[in-house]
């Protein structure tokens, strides 16, 4: 019994420390003084990377769920002869939660591995250690680009997310099962609001964008430069970032919508 | 800054630049480098209890030892990179270990590490790799920067693999091109972490050669870890010799090869036996075979 306060003990220090060093990498990646000609086309770069490459899979993903939440919808608002709420479920859902959460966990484990993987293979190598003996600080020159890109680019990912969502429930909706066309926007037009379900997701998937990256960069940084260090960490990104996501999305629904 | 040029002949042609490093900021003093009674340990495992050891300006200093005896540790503990428990890391005068964040890159900036592995960065070409420390710590326009690049590359031998990424260099080469790097600034203090480990022997002879050189002819102060006593005896100017987690002897090679020092004689005649044992300490032997099953 004894061993296993200890452990509980240990764990949440462990924790606390984890989460303190976290902090303090971050403030020091981020407060400094700006160098926008170098840091610029680090960010650009960086965008490219972490933003457009995971574009592909975020546009397939919404499209198949915005088809899916249609094709479901369908079968139990026909039954009441409610097929023109359709439109604003969608777009509901999407721009709500799945847009949202959906895009941060596929963002966690596309970008967010990635960039826990090159980071601790960074480390491994000693090209962290290099950069420092060269008075660059890593922080500065490789955390904070990556932590900026993943800010900007994640909620631009989910709206891309919401918008091709809502057009794949409007394929299946409209195009294949027959809801009528200006109902389904109509409606949609007329239950969405820009602050209340616009801005709240948008408000959800700059939160997620900086727990998922900061976890990811963080992992990255301390991974243990070791082949089972690097697979470790890559592995804890994802799942903690998961956690993450889907425990604040609770918080937060719960302050916006509840 | 001083910029040479490394000819097919080997003859070394200097130039004096003044910008970046400005020779007046170089410290006249005895010793660049004087670390005193250094105590280390990561977790529970001490590595250093004592350490002391100077390093002469101007010279080639090796230190030598044991493997895990914590020669690239104290390379680390120079570079600020890691903070001693107890004792001082003085360099050019400055106490490593005091320095806030700041500071300390500004220190950084007059010295440089040549690591193992190279430490090249894999997403930039050779030349890049040798430009990035000048284009992170000068405003000099490219066509200047290209010339010091193409300078350095020449100094080491590699002025036309400039295009090349570092995945497709040797590993001499891509030491060859770490070292380019490691003096594109002009550092007062190179230190080398086994710069000839798994090299074939030509590429050994070049690097060694190359840090002879470099040394004399940028009037740098080098640090030289390594196992291999033959190359590193053959440069350097002062030895310090590292076991029981301390200095246990520090003279010219010279000095040290008279040592009646048993472990500085074991350690340079590479006996399998001595005061560092062949064996791990453990259980006699026989009580551990006639004891438990494991």
């Amino acid at each position: 019994m004894l061993r296993f306060f200890q452990q509980v003990g240990r764990d949440t220090l462990t924790t606390i420390r984890g989460i303190g060093e976290a902090s303090i990498m971050l403030v020091q990646a981020l407060i400094g003084k700006p160098q926008p000609i170098k840091m610029f086309p680090l960010l650009i770069r960086q965008l490219y990377v972490v933003g457009v490459q995971s574009m592909l899979i975020i546009l397939i993903s919404g499209l198949f769920i915005g088809m899916v939440l249609a094709l479901q919808g369908y079968t139990i608002l026909v039954d009441f002869g409610a097929e023109q709420a359709l439109g604003p479920m969608v777009a509901l859902s999407l721009l709500r939660e799945l847009g949202p959460v959906v895009t941060a966990l596929l963002f966690a484990g596309r970008a967010g591995s990635a960039l826990t993987a090159e980071i601790g293979l960074m480390r491994a190598t000693e090209q962290l250690s290099s950069l420092e003996m060269m008075a660059v600080d890593p922080l500065r020159r490789v955390v904070a680009p990556r932590f900026w890109a993943g800010f900007i680019s994640m909620p631009l990912l989910a709206f891309m997310f919401s918008a091709v969502g809502i057009y794949g429930g409007y394929f299946v909706g409209v195009q294949w099962l027959g809801v009528d066309d200006g109902a389904f926007w109509s409606v949609m037009q007329a239950s969405v609001d820009w602050q209340h379900d616009v801005m709240n997701g948008f408000i959800k998937s700059l939160v997620f964008a900086v727990v998922v990256t900061w976890i990811a960069l963080y992992k990255g940084y301390t991974a243990m430069p070791t082949s089972p260090g690097i697979s470790a960490a890559t592995t804890q990104t994802v799942v903690y970032s998961s956690l993450a996501v889907l425990g604040l999305d609770f918080v937060l629904t719960a302050l916006m919508f509840g | 800054m001083v910029f040479f040029a490394h000819g097919s002949n080997h003859r070394v042609e200097s130039v004096t630049y003044a910008n970046y490093a400005d020779e007046s900021k170089r410290t006249a003093v005895e010793n660049l480098v004087e670390v005193k009674d250094v105590h280390f340990s990561r977790g529970e495992t001490s590595i250093y209890k004592g350490v002391s050891l100077v390093v002469p300006q101007g010279k080639v200093t090796a230190v030598m030892g044991p493997s895990g005896c914590g020669k690239t540790t104290l390379l680390r503990l120079i570079g600020g990179q890691l903070k001693p428990q107890q004792g001082s890391v003085e360099f050019a005068g400055i106490n490593i270990p005091s320095l806030h964040r700041g500071a300390l890159y500004e220190v950084r900036k007059r010295m440089s590490m040549l690591f193992q592995s190279g430490a090249l960065f894999s997403d930039m070409t050779v030349f890049d790799n040798v430009a990035f420390p000048i284009r992170e710590h000068t405003n000099l326009p490219e066509n200047i920067i290209a010339t010091i690049v193409k300078m350095k590359l020449e100094a080491v031998g590699l002025r036309g693999a400039g295009s090349l990424f570092p995945n497709e260099l040797s590993g001499g080469m891509a030491r060859r091109a770490a070292l380019a790097r490691s003096i594109a600034l002009d550092p007062e203090l190179i230190m080398y972490d086994e710069p000839f480990a798994g090299q074939d022997p030509i590429s050994m002879g070049m690097l060694v050669k190359l840090i002879k050189e470099l040394n004399h002819t940028l009037g740098l102060t080098s640090i030289v870890v390594s196992h291999d006593i033959h190359e590193v005896m053959s440069i350097a100017d002062h030895v310090a010799i590292m076991a029981n987690k301390q200095v246990v002897a520090q003279g010219s090679p010279e000095e040290l090869r008279a040592s009646d020092n048993p472990l500085v004689q074991q350690f340079l005649k590479g006996d399998p036996d001595g005061p560092v044992p062949f064996h791990y300490a453990a259980t006699p032997y026989h009580e551990d075979l006639l004891g438990s099953s494991r």
